[in-house]
Formats: C-alpha cells, sequence, structure tokens
C-alpha cells in the first residue's frame, strides 16, 4: 500500500510537467497580449513597448520562457503580474479565500444532500418520492446556472428589499471590529445564500442521479439479496452491506466535481460579483496576464490531480477486490 | 465592457481633467467664486455618502501609470493636479494659482499654491510637479504617456512655488497635458523610475486631492475618506465608495435596490429607469466625446474608390441605427470632431442621409454592374467584404448586423465577423489586415487630429504596424497641411478655420464614416445635490453635498 | 445472449418508462424540427423587422422577436440544427473516444493503465473552462470549433468512468470464465465487458449531450459562444438576459427549449439505463 501511494505521488511530477507546458504553449499561442492594449496608442513610443517585452521576457521562444517560468515555480515564486505588477501569489491568496467558503460550503451541502436522497429515491423506486427528486433532479441539470442566478436577482434579492443582497459578500463596515460575531455572521450567510443556491442546484443533481442508480445497481446484486435472505434487517443490509458498494463509483464522481466546481463557478462569481478565483482567472485571460492564467491553471491541475490520486487510493480501500499494482 | 479601449489615453486625461476640476468659480449653484465655502449661501453640512459602480477591477492609482477607468476614478479624487478643465473646457487653475508663456512659447512658469499638503502631512512644492514630469520624460518610465510629452525638454524648479516647463518645440495643446495628478516626490525618489511600477504607494495613494485613499477590498469596493484639510471648497461627501459589479444587469438591479448611488445607466435601460425612478435618482444627460465609426481599408480594392464609400455612406441608415438599436440613446455625427468642441463645425460638412436609390445610382455611375446575384461588380470585382468588429459589444455587433442587411440591399456584399479584442486588435487591425472594422473613439479636448488622417500616421514599424491611427492608410496632401498647420498655430480663431476646412475634406473623402456619438445618461441618488453636469459628464464631485447622513 | 431477442427486450423494458417514451419522442420532434426548418421557419433567422423589436409573441411573431426585430420562433427552429449538432458531435466525440481509451485502460491494466490515466487525468487536471476561453479566444470560432473543444475537454471523464467499470468487472466470474476458455482480449472487452459497462457510458452520454448543449450557452454567456448571426440557442438566451425585466420571452423562449432538450435527453438516457442494465435481464 506504501509503495503504490508513493509510486503515484512520483506520478504527479510528469503530470504536474505537462499540465504546465499543454498549458502554457495554448496560451502563447494565443493572439494579443498584454502589451496590445498599450501598443494601440500611437503616442506610445514603440522603443518602449519593446523594452517591457525585453523586461518580462517576452521576446524569447516560448520553450525558453516556459524553462524560466518553471525554474522560478520551483523555488515557490509564481512570478510577477504584468497587469497589477506585484506578485501573483499575492494577487492568488487575495481571492482563494472567497472561491473556498463558496465551494467547500457548496460541496458540504451537496454532500450532506444527495447522498441521503439518492440512497432513500433508490430504495423507495418509484415511489412518491423518487418521483419528485427524479424530476428535481432532471430539470435543474438542464438549466443554465446563469439563467437560474439572473432569475434569482430579480425574483428573489430585488423584490427582498435587501434582506438578500444582490451581490458581493459583505455589506460595507460590517466587521469584527465594528458589530459582533453574529451580525458579521449573519451578514455574511445573507450574502452566500444565492451564490451558494446555484452552486448547490447545479451540483446536487449529478451526485444525487449516480448515488440513485449507483444503489440501484448494487441492490439487485446477489449478495445484497443474499444478505437480506439471511434475515439482515434493511437499516443493516442497505447502509452496511449495499452502501458500501455503491460508494466506489460515486467517489470518481465526486473526483470530477471538484475541478469543475472551480471551474464552473465562474459564471456564478460573474453574476454575483464574488471575487474568487474564477472572476480572477477570466480577467487575466482576457488581459493575458500569463503569469497569474498560469497559477490558476496550475494550482488548479494540482488539486485536481491531487484529488484523483485521493480518488484511486479511497477505491483500493473500500474496494478490496481491486489490488494495486 | 463598454471601454474605449481604443482611445484610453485621451479619455483618460480627459476624465482626470474634469473630474478633479477647478476651484474658482465653477460651483454655479453656490455662485461663489472663492476657494473655500465663503460666499451668501451657508456651506453644505458635511455628511453622507456615495456608492458608485465600477466594471473594472483597478490596478494601480500612480496618475502617470494607470491605465483602466477604475484607477482613475481613485486617481481623480486622491490627487490634484495644476490645471483642470472646467465646465466650458476652459483650463483653470487647481494646484497653479497661474501661469505665463514666454513668448515663443517654448517656456512655461506656473506660480503654485503653498497652502497644499500631502496626505501625510508634507509639504507640497515646485519638486513634486518637476519629479513627476521629469518622471514621464526619463528613458527607463515604463508608462504608457511618454511619447505624448515628445515636445517637452524639461520641469525646472525655479524656487519652492514655482516651477517652469521648457519644451523642445511650441505645442498649441500644451495648457491641457497639465492635467496629471501631481506625484508626492518624497514617496518615489528612493527608487529608479524604472522600478516605479512596483513601488507599494502606487497601491496606497497618497495625493493632495480632497479625499484620502481608504480601504481597498479586491474585488468588493475601495473607500475614500475625506481630506479634511483639503485646500479648496470640499469635499461634502465624507464617504464615497467605488463598489465592483461585474455584470451591468446587477448594478443596474443595484441602484434600483438603492445599493449603488451614481452610476453611469446602461442605454437599454435608460428609458425604464428614468420613467420608474425619477422619485428616487436624478438624471443627468450629456452627449460624450466619443464616437463610432466604420474604418476604411483604403489600400483595398474596391474601397479605394470614394465612390464605392459614398455609396456605402448613403446606403447606411445612421439615424435608424440611433432610433432602432440605441433606443435614440445616441446622436448621429458627420466629423471625428466632438459637438462639444470649439473647433467642431457642420459647415460644409456633407451629411449622408440614407437614400439607398442614390447609393445605387452612384454605384452605376461610377461603372459598377448589378450581377445576378444581386451583387455590383466592376472588371470581374465583386463588392464584397468583410467585417469586423469585436466580439461582446453588444451594440458593435447589432450595428455591423444592420450594415450588412443595408448594404445587401444596394447591391454591396458584407461578411461579418466578430472577433476577441485584442485578437482582433493584433491580427487584423494593427497590421491592417482587414477591409472595414467597426469600433470607437474617443476625440480629445483639443481638435488636433494628426494621428488620425496624417500620411506618416500610416506608416508601419519595424513590427509591421501602424504608427498611428491612421489604419485607413488616407493620404491627402491638403489635410496633411492642415494638420501640421493646426499644431502650430497658436491663434485659435485660426485653427478653427484651418480645423473647419479639415472636416471638410474628411467627410468627403470617408476615410472613416462616422456614425453616432452615444448619449449617456448618470444618475445619482436624489439625497446628493449640486451635481455640476458639464457638456461631458458629471464633475466636481468635491462640491456635492448629501442631504441625509 | 441472442443478438434479436436483446434488442427486442431492451425495446420493451425501454417502453415501459413513460419519461423515457416521452423524452425520445419530443427528441424525434427536435429533429424533425430541424431536418425541416427551412419549411417551418416563418422569417430568415437573420432578418431585421427593426419597426417591431421587443414584439410580444403574436400571430406574425409565434414567440415574439428580439431587440433587434429578429423573428425568435424561426432563429429557434434553425438555432436547433446549431444546438443540437453542437450536443451530438461532442458527446460522440467524447464517447468514442473515451471509452476506447478507457477500457484499454481498464483491461489491461498494469503500465498501460497507469500511462494512460496519468495522460487523461493531465488533460483533465486542466481546468475546462478556463481551457475553452483560451482556445476560443485562440481559434477562429465556428460551430465546429465549439464541437471540438467541448469534446475534446470533456472526454476523460468518460473514460473515468469506462476504465472504473472494467477494473471492477474484469476481476468478475464472467470475464475469467471466458478467457479461461481462451477467448481473445478483443472478445471480452467487446462481448463480455462493454455489455456490461454500457450503463454508466449511457448515463454519462446522456449528460454530456445535455452538459455540452449548457455548456455553450454558459460560453455564450462570458461572450465566447456560438458566433452571430448563427442562432444559437445558448447565444440566443445569452443575448436575451440583458432585456429579461422587460422582455422575457427574448431569453425564456430559447431558454425553454434547452431546457426540454436537456431533459428530454436525460429521460431517455435513463430509461436506456434501466432497459440495458444486464441484471433485470435475468
Amino acid at each position: 500500500m506504501r509503495r503504490y501511494v508513493l509510486g503515484r505521488l512520483l506520478q504527479v511530477i510528469p503530470m504536474v510537467l505537462g499540465v504546465t507546458l499543454i498549458s502554457f504553449v495554448i496560451i502563447k499561442l494565443a493572439p494579443g497580449g498584454f502589451m496590445t492594449v498599450m501598443a494601440d496608442n500611437p503616442d506610445v513610443d514603440p522603443a518602449l513597448v519593446d523594452r517591457v517585452r525585453v523586461m518580462y521576457g517576452l521576446d524569447r521562444p516560448v520553450m525558453i520562457q516556459y524553462l524560466v517560468w518553471l525554474g522560478r515555480l520551483l523555488t515557490g515564486n509564481f512570478g510577477e503580474s504584468f497587469v497589477e505588477a506585484r506578485p501573483v501569489m499575492a494577487i492568488y491568496l487575495q481571492w482563494l479565500p472567497n472561491t473556498l467558503l463558496l465551494n467547500v460550503l457548496g460541496m458540504c451541502c451537496i454532500f450532506l444532500l444527495a447522498i441521503p436522497i439518492g440512497i432513500i429515491a433508490a430504495v423507495k423506486q418509484y415511489s412518491r418520492f423518487d418521483f419528485v427528486v427524479t424530476a428535481i433532479t432532471f430539470a435543474s441539470e438542464a438549466l443554465p446556472s446563469f439563467v437560474l442566478a439572473m432569475v434569482l436577482i430579480y425574483a428573489v434579492a430585488l423584490p427582498s428589499h435587501g434582506a438578500i443582497p444582490l451581490g458581493g459578500i459583505a455589506t460595507y463596515g460590517v466587521r469584527l471590529g465594528n458589530a459582533g460575531l453574529t451580525a458579521v455572521l449573519l451578514d455574511r450567510a445573507r450574502h452566500l445564500v444565492l451564490p451558494l443556491t446555484v452552486v448547490v442546484f447545479g451540483g446536487l443533481t449529478g451526485l444525487t442521479r449516480y448515488v440513485r442508480s449507483s444503489m440501484l445497481e448494487v441492490i439487485r446484486e446477489d449478495f445484497v439479496r443474499t444478505a437480506r435472505a439471511k434475515g439482515l434487517p434493511e437499516r443493516v443490509v442497505i447502509y452496511r452491506h449495499a452502501l458500501r458498494n455503491a460508494i466506489i463509483p460515486i467517489i470518481t464522481v465526486v473526483g470530477q466535481m471538484i475541478p469543475a466546481m472551480m471551474g464552473g463557478s465562474v459564471v456564478v462569481e460573474q453574476v454575483f460579483g464574488w471575487p474568487g478565483i474564477g472572476l480572477m482567472t477570466l480577467r487575466a485571460v482576457l488581459q493575458r496576464d500569463y503569469p497569474v492564467i498560469m497559477a490558476s491553471l496550475t494550482v488548479g491541475a494540482v488539486l485536481t490531480i491531487v484529488t484523483y490520486l485521493v480518488v484511486d487510493v479511497l477505491y483500493v480501500v473500500v474496494d478490496p477486490r481491486i489490488k494495486y499494482s | 465592457m463598454r471601454r474605449t479601449r481604443f482611445s484610453w489615453l485621451i479619455v483618460a486625461s480627459l476624465v482626470v481633467m474634469l473630474l478633479v476640476s477647478a476651484c474658482t468659480g465653477a460651483n454655479p449653484t453656490t455662485g461663489g467664486t472663492s476657494a473655500g465655502p465663503a460666499g451668501e449661501k451657508a456651506a453644505p453640512q458635511v455628511q453622507g455618502n456615495l456608492v458608485y459602480a465600477s466594471s473594472d477591477n483597478p490596478v494601480s492609482f500612480n496618475p502617470i501609470l494607470l491605465t483602466d477607468s477604475a484607477s482613475y476614478w481613485v486617481a481623480e479624487r486622491v490627487f490634484s493636479s495644476l490645471v483642470n478643465i472646467n465646465v466650458k473646457l476652459e483650463p483653470v487653475g487647481d494646484l497653479a494659482i497661474d501661469w505665463t508663456a514666454s513668448p515663443d512659447g517654448l517656456q512655461w512658469t506656473f506660480r503654485l499654491r503653498k497652502d497644499v499638503k500631502f496626505h501625510d502631512g508634507q509639504p507640497f512644492t515646485a519638486e513634486d510637479v518637476a519629479f513627476t514630469y521629469n518622471t514621464i520624460k526619463d528613458k527607463t518610465y515604463t508608462g504608457p504617456y511618454g511619447a505624448a510629452f515628445k515636445w517637452l525638454d524639461r520641469v525646472e524648479v525655479v524656487d519652492p512655488y514655482t516651477a517652469k516647463f521648457i519644451l523642445k518645440e511650441s505645442y498649441a495643446p500644451f495648457i491641457t497635458t497639465m492635467t496629471f495628478g501631481i506625484l508626492p516626490k518624497h514617496l518615489y525618489d528612493a527608487k529608479p523610475v524604472a522600478e516605479m511600477k512596483d513601488n507599494p504607494a502606487n497601491r496606497k495613494p497618497v495625493g493632495t486631492g480632497p479625499w484620502k485613499f481608504g480601504e481597498w477590498v479586491p474585488g468588493q469596493y475601495i473607500a475614500l475618506t475625506r481630506n479634511d484639510s483639503y485646500y479648496a471648497e470640499g469635499p461634502y461627501i465624507p464617504d464615497v465608495r467605488l463598489k465592483f459589479v461585474a455584470d451591468s444587469n446587477v448594478s443596474v438591479a443595484q441602484l434600483e435596490a438603492g445599493e449603488i448611488g451614481a452610476m453611469l445607466v446602461p442605454s437599454k435601460d435608460v428609458k425604464r429607469i428614468t420613467s420608474t425612478y425619477a422619485d428616487k435618482l436624478s438624471f443627468y444627460k450629456y452627449e460624450g466625446t466619443s464616437f463610432e465609426y466604420i474604418c476604411f481599408n483604403l489600400t483595398r480594392p474596391g474601397l479605394m474608390d470614394k465612390a464605392v464609400r459614398h455609396a456605402i455612406a448613403y446606403a447606411v441608415d445612421r439615424q435608424k441605427m440611433v432610433t432602432d438599436i440605441l433606443e435614440g440613446e445616441a446622436v448621429v455625427m458627420d466629423t471625428t470632431m466632438a459637438p462639444g468642441s470649439w473647433a467642431y463645425t457642420t459647415q460644409g460638412v456633407t451629411h449622408y442621409t440614407a437614400d439607398p436609390k442614390k447609393s445605387m445610382a452612384i454605384l452605376e455611375q461610377a461603372g459598377y454592374v448589378l450581377g445576378t446575384d444581386g451583387i455590383y461588380s466592376k472588371d470581374g470585382k465583386r463588392l464584397s467584404f468583410t467585417l469586423i468588429t469585436n466580439a461582446g459589444h453588444t451594440a458593435h455587433e447589432s450595428v455591423a448586423l444592420l450594415i450588412q442587411k443595408e448594404l445587401k440591399d444596394v447591391g454591396i456584399e458584407i461578411k461579418t465577423d466578430f472577433i476577441e479584442n485584442s485578437v482582433m486588435l493584433d491580427k487584423y487591425v494593427y497590421p491592417g489586415n482587414f477591409d472595414l472594422f467597426l469600433s470607437n473613439f474617443g476625440s480629445g479636448i483639443d481638435p488636433d487630429q494628426y494621428s488620425f488622417f496624417h500620411s506618416s500616421q500610416a506608416q508601419k514599424n519595424a513590427q509591421g504596424r501602424f504608427v498611428g491611427y491612421n489604419r485607413a492608410s488616407y493620404s491627402n496632401p491638403e489635410v496633411d497641411r492642415l494638420l501640421e498647420d493646426g499644431r502650430k498655430e497658436p491663434d485659435k480663431a485660426k485653427r478653427a478655420a484651418i480645423y473647419a476646412r479639415y472636416q471638410q475634406i474628411i467627410a468627403d473623402d470617408i476615410p472613416w464614416l462616422v456614425l453616432y456619438s452615444p448619449k449617456n445618461t448618470y444618475a445619482v441618488k436624489k439625497q446628493v445635490k449640486g451635481v455640476i453636469s458639464g457638456p461631458i459628464g458629471p464633475l466636481l464631485p468635491r462640491v456635492w453635498y448629501s442631504e441625509q447622513p | 445472449m441472442e443478438e434479436v431477442s436483446l434488442g427486442k427486450a431492451v425495446w420493451r423494458r425501454f417502453r415501459r418508462s413513460k419519461p423515457a417514451m416521452a423524452g425520445l419522442a419530443v427528441l424525434l420532434l427536435l429533429c424533425a424540427m430541424a431536418l425541416l426548418a427551412p419549411h417551418l421557419a416563418t422569417h430568415p433567422y437573420d432578418d431585421m423587422h427593426t419597426e417591431d423589436r421587443f414584439h410580444r409573441p403574436a400571430a406574425e411573431y409565434p414567440l415574439g422577436t428580439d431587440h433587434l426585430g429578429r423573428d425568435i420562433w424561426s432563429r429557434i427552429v434553425w438555432g436547433s440544427r446549431i444546438s443540437l449538432s453542437v450536443g451530438f458531435l461532442s458527446a460522440a466525440l467524447a464517447v468514442s473516444a473515451g471509452t476506447l481509451v478507457g477500457a484499454v485502460a481498464g483491461y489491461y491494466g498494469g503500465w498501460v493503465d497507469v500511462v494512460v490515466s496519468r495522460a487523461v487525468e493531465t488533460v483533465i487536471a486542466i481546468p475546462l473552462f478556463f481551457l475553452l476561453i483560451t482556445i476560443v479566444a485562440v481559434v477562429h470560432r465556428s460551430v465546429f470549433d465549439i464541437v471540438l473543444i467541448i469534446g475534446l475537454s470533456t472526454w476523460p471523464r468518460v473514460v473515468r468512468i469506462v476504465r472504473g467499470e472494467f477494473l471492477k468487472l474484469k476481476a468478475r466470474d464472467f470475464a475469467e470464465a471466458s478467457r479461461a476458455l481462451g477467448a481473445t482480449d478483443a472478445r471480452i472487452i467487446w462481448r463480455q465487458i462493454l455489455p456490461n459497462a454500457i450503463a454508466p457510458v449511457i448515463v454519462a452520454a446522456t449528460l454530456l449531450i445535455g452538459q455540452a448543449i449548457l455548456t455553450e450557452s454558459a460560453l455564450s454567456f462570458l461572450g465566447f459562444g456560438v458566433p452571430p448571426p448563427f442562432p444559437s440557442w445558448g447565444s440566443m438566451v445569452s443575448s436575451g438576459k440583458d432585456y429579461l425585466r422587460d422582455s422575457p420571452w427574448i431569453a425564456l423562449a430559447p431558454g425553454a427549449f434547452i431546457f426540454i432538450t436537456v431533459i428530454s435527453f436525460n429521460f431517455v438516457g435513463d430509461g436506456l439505463r434501466d432497459a440495458l442494465d444486464p441484471k433485470l435481464k435475468r
């Protein structure tokens, strides 16, 4: 087991190299640079544009630029943002907490809701509950998230006269210094309601459906019948025998959800003015702020790779039939 | 994302000029002429707050480095400049009491106020003025404004309160360039100019303006606080904030909900907001200085033929564009000069009224034959062109589609292509790799348009890009001469005559087909009074006051 | 397990599910709509009646007009070609590539699995949206580019699912038995394991079709969708969102079509999953 995990950890290195190289080349292929708008102004001396290009090493071949970037990364340095002229790390850390808050909370809600709902829907297949759950999951799956977000703004936030804010993460001036802890928490919660609803609604359905279909499959398997035949209580059958086996494909789905959420929250962040990594990266892409884009892609990629690593290890743990090789 | 990227330098200086405005006699509501809140009328109370909206996130508040509109919002409130432009678009002193020019126009001496302190308590002197402008002239300066000061040689400190600008050549628009916020030398001179962009003071600016920089929560807001020792009138609203909202539909909703107190209303919402919220909001309408235009590539066969350009101009119904696409929130324009400018004229300037029959007649007269496919051609060359514009700009996309339809009706085929802005610039516009493009431009306060149409501006640099804005590759010796003379002529009346002739020629040659200038509606919450709205927008926010705490 | 009875049995079970049959009917109607677009559209999709902008749904404009006075019904009809192509083609691309690679990786295991899995994870690790946005900014956007990009960026998900199923199934008795009887690898993969692994692939495929249509609409929202004047449903919703307050039909009509289409795909996929499930067959 230890050797397996260690081996997998070693494989992370070429993967990260691969991801960063692919991203770097793709980004560099994009026409237009952060100098484009500057160079648009005829009052800007072309010599200055060249000087800045050289200053940031943009005049060198792409592979050399990549190696320079990689070399810096090894010392823990993501470089300096072209646009903001300060370390990318500082920028990233400024925006990260908001994304984490929204997505971690979102993931928790999704788990807490989707797993029980999926199990119940499967156990009581064709019941009214199953029908309602299925209908809702089907419906929410088919709704573009920005439409839901806009509808929530017009249908919930605007008529609420400030009870549910239209966007942002906090009311100006409400902070620990001058308001009580409860007031601050309540204020943050109010701002979270709508973005969280969109995030959870979007992520909930996929997981619920997988839990349900996975449970349905397992329930029909021999060992579950056997357990039932042995006269074990239904509760034990479902939660000890069936769930344990049903959870395996679910792990894969969860593994896919984490990176998808990081990327998918761009739309939510855009609509609700939630200052997270998605918005930061979107801006960086539009401005061709390569160091920031690369940092975002690299961190996202490492996160995903690690998630997969954990998923695979968990697979081995929960399903003894799979041998790690 | 309606940023005037093509012209940010001009818009930028304009905004800075107009909004950090002047001290003397610029407040018609109080009628006062003194610098302080004196006069018959009691000064308004210092109270209240005002939240502005921005879709941009600012980057650096250093006035000589910044390039985006959110950063201007901050810089124009935190910094003050030597000179400002008043409601009548005339220069008035701000940090400068007055100025004198030598007879040859090569030396300008500014007398400075002695009662001004930076927000950190350090006194403001001529050293700061010299530092700010000499930095722009420095060889290692990395900001974008260097070439705009080609004519400047250096700035000298005569005494602590007198600064002298020494010019290499006479430059008529000189005084309008004295509108950059003055930097505090003591926070910047420890490091070389090349490293100025990394100075932490850029993100926590210290100036001499009416507000001090307060708190900045990236992605959320920037809060400014009142400068209690400000040297002139105001500010009366102590708490002003810039709130970041990425989606314009959401910012409009926030305006309706009262979460935002001042913003430019998107044209599609103007009708609804002005009719529904008249009791909660005041509206200030103004015609900006920016205009939308189509640039023809005069090196392309077909488009180099003036008859074709005339046919296109008569086929395009600009009035319909304004009423149908812009909901009437724009005015048709015939020249590149801002209607508010003293050099603007309509006399002898061709106004193209939509007339499809006339278009077709012009084409036929020029020897074009209508083909079976409904498209005119001459010598086997069909009149078929590609019109490009920046993707995601709803108005541009709609206008392009309308033009496509109208030109089809007169036998000219247009293919449209919508491309992401910086891709469009880099791959198509800069290298001159286009037939027609649709874009917008902000014309400046000064009528000098040398970079638009002087033939030298159609040349390309080592990277194969146009050195100026003359991407139409327009060349006309008479226009060249007019533009050269206009820059040097000190007499305003003579200059006006020069630019009148220039506008007439351009309107007839149409290297650019100017379409319209968007009208702006600025909404401010009702509690805020004393808002001064000039021809190009609300200004002098420091004298605005709130009736409620 | 004879082929003929299998197909019949699947159809018999599929027919029992009302939502699946309804979904299938709707999808057939939508396909018919796409094929018959020239006959169903009442106006050319790019014809602007600027005097009738923001027209409410009425006899002349069954679903109203948009901000340029274009007939929304006609645009939806023509747009069905684009939106359905985006959905079908990108899902087909993802499923065929993903199944092949996933099956090989899961079946052979060992270094093949390690290399394939890590390569796939490398691709999957690049956040989808930024990849999309960057590529869309680079390439000259066309419907085909969008299909290619969505397909290429989603196929690794299919690989993961198929590989997981194969890992689970190849250890099962029936596969071991076939192997003992000397069946070729290809036969075991194709005839023994794949039919047993197909249910989750079908669930994934139906989700992918819907997701591709939704992804296109989200790309449109951020300004990177199918370029005008081609009417994709996603770009129609996204340009209509600016007028949601006063002229909601501009966004809601194409939105409803997206909604119904995606739901139908999911119903059909769900019905197929139940129908194909080999364990029910016994």
